[in-house]
């Protein structure tokens, strides 16, 4: 780190400046294969939010303990238990989200997101940081699924959280995997205009 | 953090530590979650019933069958310990009556992979009511098949009245345009839950 991040810094470059799907390309795998609505951008959003801010939590707490030259098959451990814990609680009390996100739940997994966070956060921060920095960046992503996830919803079968806006088909494209890449690149589009424009003014 | 001379022992030590606790907190994590993950596959099998059967007084989930299916016939069996491949059967009962079975039928020619749906059959060997249990096809296409409007179509119809192929291949099922795989795959499956029954009312006559 060259410079001390502000906590509300810190909890805000996650969102906007250094978020994860929009900036980073972090986590792609999840962000384009479950956003076919926006619930389900939502529901794996807070998913990985949680996995993120335990996994943060730990790494960061046992940073001393774990042996440099381990440390990434010890964070896949920590980070995979959290995972499990996810999919069998989510499986107990919320089975219709559960069939919904299916195969996505243990990909948290291997999302680099989690692993990158740890990797290049918490590994080297204290906990309070670590906590705010996984917060940050989780609701980041959150936010970019939902919202990845209601342009497609919109599109592909005209509603949004479920509710039919116009009763027609919509476009299927947009619900089938090249339909991810499309709206991805052109929200990513979106928000590098915006973000010259902010410059160059 | 940077402890270059952290031998082999510091390291087993440390991932096996880290390994204990996560496999003490995961079993314990699976121990508080059992009853629900029960609990909501049953409501799950219960709601299911409840669409494809109309009436029913008894509870068929206590009273379910298992038939195995191998060397091209069907089977009862008691215990489903080590069978691959079985279908679990619901009597459903009205006032003690025999009215039926809810039939748990899959076909593995979907689109992407397995479709599990239930069909209520009447003792006629006639659909009574389907619903779709899991799949993985297509979201907006082939995911349509969980839509009632195109299940109603099966409603009624019986092996002898209804050859269940779409009406590309000569038959009379409206597939959902866009997904003739997926329609395909539902009409198998559904032909297998009538010969489910067929077998079972066979047996029963016997």
């Amino acid at each position: 780190m060259k410079k001390e991040l502000s906590p509300k810094e810190n909890f805000l470059k996650g969102i906007l400046k250094e978020n994860p799907v929009f900036v980073l390309l972090l986590g792609l795998c999840p962000t384009l294969g479950v956003t076919t609505t926006a619930i389900n951008g939502l529901g794996m959003g807070l998913a990985t939010l949680f996995v993120l801010l335990m996994a943060n939590i730990v790494v960061s707490f046992f940073k001393a303990f774990i042996p440099s030259k381990v440390r990434i098959p010890a964070y896949i451990v920590i980070i995979a238990s959290f995972v499990t814990v996810v999919d069998l609680t989510m499986a107990g009390y919320l089975p219709a989200l559960h069939e919904q996100l299916g195969l996505f739940i243990p990909l948290i997994v291997v999302n680099c997101l989690v692993l990158g966070r740890a990797e290049a956060f918490a590994s080297r921060q204290p906990v309070m940081p670590a906590i705010i920095d996984a917060l940050g960046m989780g609701i980041g992503f959150t936010f970019a699924l939902t919202l990845l996830g209601l342009v497609r919803e919109l599109l592909g079968s005209f509603s949004a959280f479920g509710f039919k806006l116009i009763p027609a088909d919509g476009m299927i494209i947009f619900i089938l995997a090249p339909g991810a890449f499309i709206a991805l690149g052109l929200i990513i589009g979106f928000f590098e205009w915006q973000k010259q424009r902010a410059t160059n003014t | 953090m940077e402890n270059s001379k952290s031998g082999l022992m510091t390291m087993v030590v440390a991932l096996g530590l880290i390994s204990l606790v996560a496999a003490f907190s995961l079993g314990f994590v699976y121990d508080f979650t059992k009853a629900p993950i029960a609990q909501a596959k049953l409501d799950k099998q219960k709601r299911a019933i409840g669409i494809v059967a109309p009436s029913f007084t008894n509870n068929p989930i206590e009273e379910q069958i298992f038939v195995a299916f191998n060397q091209n016939a069907y089977r009862r069996i008691s215990d489903t310990d080590g069978v691959e491949e079985y279908f679990t059967a619901y009597p459903i009962k009205d006032e003690n009556t025999h009215a039926g079975y809810a039939i748990i039928s899959n076909s593995k020619n979907g689109y992407s992979g397995l479709i599990e749906l239930m069909v209520g059959v009447d003792p006629t060997g006639k659909v009574m009511g389907t619903t779709i249990l899991a799949h993985k096809e297509t979201p907006g296409l082939g995911s349509k098949i969980e839509s009632p409007d195109f299940l109603r179509q099966y409603i009624d119809q019986g092996l002898d009245t209804y050859s269940f192929t779409v009406k590309k291949d000569g038959g009379e099922v409206d597939a959902i345009s866009g997904a003739t795989i997926s329609t395909r795959a539902v009409n198998e499956a559904i032909k297998k839950a009538l010969e489910i029954h067929n077998f079972l009312s066979d047996e029963e006559r016997t």
